[in-house]
């Protein structure tokens, strides 16, 4: 993804180049203006796809929620689907609500959330802490109905574990009504405040040609006129139940994209609506077998699952082998599709820009890492690997760097340098 | 309504409102009744059949069957991650999620806690 080199060449992180993760931008700048970007990831790594091979099917609905802090439900959603698809499972209707309403009360919170750091990036705090106070309304609740504000832990395979109460739905109904008085209020002042154009109005502009060229999903690709979303176009849960719209626009630009997600949320109440008062009666679960009995019976097979997380599409693969273990497990999160569009918006933009129009396609970086090879940007390039090349590779970068002394983790005394890794048996 | 006549009032509605935050640990809210705190176990109905050893992310149970059918059932609290799938797994309810959150300790074997018990 790199360009013409010109000018001045600033490093832009890898520490905190917008948000608190990491990732690295090599920026090109002629004066003011940048005129090419390259960017690095991976900083962040934890080799998740690996330890997932290592866990059963109902361990890893845990460690893939832990993906992320803000999608938790989107990942083990997706997770759970394929899992169900492998093993032909029938997920109930009323566990089908459920999952739907997390979903949605999760995409609030983190358009709430995105609401809040964009304001905080563009210098607007007072935006930042009205978004965040007024987004503690949809964490209350998620807490409420699933007992914790992060990692909800509600998906089941085959199901749902916990129950909505009656109780419950009146203080979903009584909460919704609260905050589509303070989304009205947003979509009203939002775009047409004057900080907020003045930093957001053609700036980190994605014309359409070029989010459908670099697969765009989400509100990035929404938000240039790419009415892409799971929820209408392969249906999963209740959404082909509830009524919603798809929330489109067409200049491409922050503005856009922050109209849009403030529109998703507006959408987001409505479907909440919908779902709390129409729930059907009904079991939380496909089989009433204990979970061992149902991974005892996952076939050889292998299922790619959909999911329109907050941030856009995400896709799980998992291939299983016939044991409660599964094969591989590929997650292909909505960052990553969306990250050539920054280093493209990027181009012509201003230096002061970068955080926003960083922040802007809502990237979440910890997501993203899942392998980190650097190739020469064509594929198959002379330094792309295969698995057994790169196996092969890591295990020679680990014996090289066991030769250099490195500070013990093992004891108490943490500074002590007498051990050292790859002299493991 | 212009934008100014949108912010001021909004603006000064939020002076006269309470603050959002609470003023921990002075002040505690309360748990929901789901909330998942550490796990509190009961020897008395457990059979040892170890599944909730099987079905632990974060490998914070432990189920020993000793040759003359003593089952030592051990949980650490600083590696449990809160899930509560033991509480899901468990055939004869012997686990639950407790409520208890204020867990930090500076002696490491406060987090463990162990039963042993004849079956």
């Amino acid at each position: 993804m790199s360009e013409q080199k010109a000018g001045t060449e600033i490093p832009v992180g890898p520490q905190h180049p917008s948000l608190k993760e990491p990732a690295n931008f090599t920026l090109n700048v002629d004066g003011e203006v940048i005129t090419g970007a390259e960017m690095k990831l991976s900083y962040n790594h934890r080799g998740i796809e690996q330890a997932v091979l290592g866990n059963s099917y109902i361990e890893n609905i845990y460690l893939l929620e832990r993906i992320c802090g803000i999608c938790s439900h989107a990942h083990t959603s997706a997770f759970t689907q394929g899992v169900e698809e492998l093993l032909d499972l029938d997920v109930p209707p009323r566990a089908r609500y459920i999952r739907t309403l997390i979903g949605e009360l999760e995409r609030i919170h983190s358009h709430m959330l995105w609401l809040g750091v964009a304001g905080h990036e563009i210098g607007f705090d007072t935006l930042w802490q009205y978004a965040w106070r007024d987004r503690e309304i949809v964490m209350d609740l998620l807490e409420e109905i699933t007992g914790n504000r992060v990692h909800y832990s509600i998906n089941t395979i085959g199901g749902v574990r916990e129950d909505l109460t009656d109780d419950q739905r009146e203080t979903i109904l009584a909460g919704m009504d609260d905050l589509q008085e303070r989304i009205d209020f947003y979509q009203e002042t939002v775009p047409n405040e004057q900080t907020v154009r003045m930093r957001c109005e053609n700036v980190g502009v994605v014309p359409k040609d070029l989010a459908r060229e670099y697969c765009a999903v989400g509100a990035v690709g929404r938000a240039s006129g790419v009415p892409t979303d799971v929820r209408k176009d392969a249906p999963y849960a209740a959404y082909d139940d509830v009524d919603f719209d798809v929330i489109t626009d067409d200049r491409g630009d922050l503005l856009a994209r922050t109209v849009v997600r403030i529109g998703e949320i507006a959408q987001a109440i409505r479907i909440i609506r919908q779902v709390a008062e129409r729930i059907p009666e009904g079991d939380l679960k496909a089989s009433a077998k204990p979970p061992q009995a149902l991974l005892a019976q996952v076939p050889e097979d292998d299922a790619v699952s959909r999911y329109e997380a907050p941030r856009g599409e995400l896709i799980h693969y998992i291939r299983s082998d016939g044991t409660d273990t599964p094969a591989r497990v590929h997650i292909r999160v909505p960052t990553l599709a969306n990250w050539p569009t920054v280093v493209e918006s990027l181009k012509g933009s201003y230096i002061a820009d970068t955080p926003i129009v960083v922040a802007g396609i809502d990237p979440c970086i910890s997501c993203t890492s899942r392998i980190g090879v650097e190739t020469d940007g064509s594929h198959g390039g002379e330094n792309a690997f295969d698995l057994d090349e790169l196996r092969e590779y890591g295990i020679d970068w680990y014996d090289e760097r066991g030769n250099v002394e490195r500070p013990s983790t093992a004891g108490e005394g943490r500074t002590a340098t007498d051990g050292t890794e790859g002299e493991r048996p | 309504m212009s934008i100014p006549g949108k912010l001021i009032p909004e603006a000064l509605k939020t002076l006269g409102k309470d603050r959002a935050t609470v003023s921990y640990p002075k002040n505690k809210r309360t748990m929901p009744d789901r909330f998942r705190g550490a796990v509190e176990f009961e020897p008395e109905p457990c059979t040892g059949c170890g599944m909730c050893e099987r079905h632990c992310a974060a490998d914070a149970i432990t189920v020993e069957t000793d040759a003359d059918g003593n089952v030592t059932w051990s949980y650490d609290v600083a590696k449990c991650m809160f899930c509560g799938q033991c509480e899901e797994s468990c055939p004869t309810d012997a686990i639950v999620m407790g409520q208890k959150f204020e867990l930090a300790d500076s002696e490491k074997p406060s987090f463990e806690e162990s039963y042993t018990f004849d079956r």
